[in-house]
């Protein structure tokens, strides 16, 4: 073995085991074209690693020519974790082409070459890429759709970027949903003008949404102009509902059969679905926990199931537990409750079904007015007290004759 | 000076009320990496309404219910620049923050390289094919053996 060949090895088995990083920030400048604009923008290069790197700096992309690098070699000492390094934009008085021109600042690590001149691994570069953004003539704008679904709500948001040179006096959109390829309903947005390189938002709201697929069409207009964009989306919400849920003929100590309506809500086919209730005593133990038969359901179909419960143990009284419903592998849940009478059983489900439940987040303005008015009480009698208890002693001391 | 008095001491629990009753916004502000920034303030030990925007109007917030004096998102927040205030029995300041994009690249063992910042990533990689790579935060992808350099840049 030569000693080219040792160093050879020996180097690529230092490298093997080796980290190394390269990082910039920002990872992206945009820049509104200006005639004649000239303008310094900062970069920070991170050494993550803490190594000693030496880093070639270089401008390419369409308006790289506009673009003045501070520096084009750089090192970076292992105590150094990171460096500022600056360029200068200098735009010209016009550019032709509208729309984002894009010019990256490319920041290259070293190559590793072994003393016999052969290259060890890749070597990495960053990029931090410098938009220039040059408007369009007259009026011209871009728009994004984004449609965002929580229980029973879609919330629509057209966000609109004005890239031309004018402004925009009066933007608008209107949303046409569709379940398949029938259109269901047509939502309008607010107006807004949006100024020049400006964005704004659009929005408007699907209310009482059912759950299921659609897609929404939008037709965005601006000062006599239009923009189409589409979208698919999912609005939230479980599949099936509880319609009813009622107990006939019973008798306290007999097997109640309770008789479940369900309602397939949702534009899809409902699979393996099934309702579970349980219920607890006062001290918590269980006292009931039933499942109802498996059935399928199609889109908007109602079905009765059927669960029972031996009541042979059980007291006349008021229990609470929860009521689940199981389609397509996923669960929805509520709190339930029961009164059980001797030839009755009434059942409630939802949020107002016990009366422990509270939401997750109840906010104490009112004790807080309250703690207000109760401290402004107690200083005020406080007052009265000490001013009658003063004007009482001082009517004693008259009367004593002490003055 | 009776009166007097009296007036003065229910001013200062007013003025002591609203002092108490006041939400102040204290992080995120300026610039960060975190996509996930912890947003705290201080307030009274009451329920909040978080707003976070990208308006400074408020017009399309993402409003969020919070126990505590403390919220961090469960999704990452786009790049870019945010405002938000939290409501509680009254309303906080508004606090901008910018979640700026870092680029970073880190070779590990056996050449394998992972997007060690905050913003997915589009990998050139020379020789091969430009721009056919992406990479999502934290992610990694091996190195083919013929490759002589890799540049990365954000693609978000």
């Amino acid at each position: 073995m030569n000693k080219k060949t040792f160093i050879l090895i020996i180097t690529l088995l230092l490298l093997a085991g080796e980290a190394s990083a390269l990082g910039v920030t920002p990872g992206k400048t945009t820049i509104n074209f200006k005639p004649g604009l000239e303008r310094n923008v900062e970069l920070t290069v991170l050494n993550n690693e803490q190594k000693d790197l030496s880093l070639a700096l270089n401008v390419e992309g369409e308006l790289s020519k506009y673009v003045t690098l501070e520096e084009k070699d750089i090192r970076l000492t292992p105590s150094e974790g990171s460096k500022t390094i600056r360029y200068k934009v200098k735009l010209p008085e016009n550019i032709e082409k509208p729309g984002i021109q894009e010019s990256k600042i490319i920041i290259r690590e070293a190559k590793s070459v072994t003393e016999a001149g052969v290259i060890v691994g890749a070597s990495l570069s960053v990029a931090s890429i410098l938009n220039i953004n040059v408007p369009y003539e007259g009026k011209y704008a871009e728009a994004n759709l984004f449609i965002t679904s929580q229980e029973g709500e879609a919330i629509f948001v057209i966000q609109i970027t004005n890239y031309g040179k004018e402004d925009i006096e009066k933007a608008t959109a209107s949303i046409d949903i569709f379940e398949g390829d029938k259109k269901i309903i047509t939502l309008q947005t607010d107006e807004k003008p949006i100024g020049q390189q400006m964005r704004k938002e659009l929005t408007t709201k699907w209310a009482d949404t059912k759950p299921g697929t659609y897609k929404a069409k939008a037709k965005i207009t601006y000062d006599g102009k239009k923009i189409e964009t589409e979208k698919e989306f999912k609005t939230i919400g479980f599949l099936i509902k509880f319609i009813d849920v009622a107990v006939k003929n019973f008798n306290l100590g007999q097997i109640a059969k309770f008789q479940i309506l369900l309602e397939n809500a949702a534009n899809e086919k409902a699979e393996d679905v099934y309702a579970r209730m349980t219920l607890n005593d006062q001290t918590g133990r269980k006292i009931m926990d039933v499942e109802s038969q498996r059935i399928q359901l199609q889109p908007q179909e109602r079905k009765e199931v059927q669960a029972y419960w031996d009541t042979e143990t059980v007291q006349k009284g008021n229990y609470g537990g929860k009521a689940e419903l199981y389609a397509n592998s996923e669960i929805w849940e509520a709190p339930m409750s029961m009164e059980v009478l001797q030839n009755e059983i009434k059942t409630r489900i939802g949020p107002t079904a016990m009366a422990v439940t509270e939401t997750k987040t109840g906010y104490k303005t009112t004790p807080l007015i309250g703690m207000l008015v109760i401290a402004l009480i107690i200083v005020n009698i406080a007052w009265y007290l000490y001013y009658k208890k003063k004007s009482k002693n001082k009517n004693n001391n008259q009367k004593d004759g002490k003055f | 000076m009776k009166t007097k008095t009296i007036i003065i001491s229910n001013i200062i629990i007013i003025l002591a009320f609203f002092i108490l009753t006041t939400t102040i916004t204290l992080s995120p502000g300026g610039e960060t990496f975190e996509r996930r920034p912890t947003f705290e303030w201080l307030g009274m030990p009451t329920g909040y309404t978080i707003m976070i925007d990208d308006n400074p109007d408020f017009s399309t917030p993402w409003t969020e219910k919070v126990e505590g004096k403390t919220y961090t998102p469960d999704k990452d927040l786009e790049l870019g620049d945010y405002y938000w205030k939290v409501k509680g029995f009254r309303e906080s300041n508004v606090q901008k923050f910018t979640i700026i994009s870092k680029v970073s690249i880190k070779r590990e063992e056996d050449e394998k390289l992972r997007n060690d910042g905050n913003a997915r990533l589009k990998l050139d990689m020379q020789p091969g094919i430009t721009g056919a790579v992406t990479l999502g935060i934290n992610q990694t992808i091996k190195l083919e053996e013929n490759v002589e350099e890799v540049i990365a840049e954000q693609d978000e």
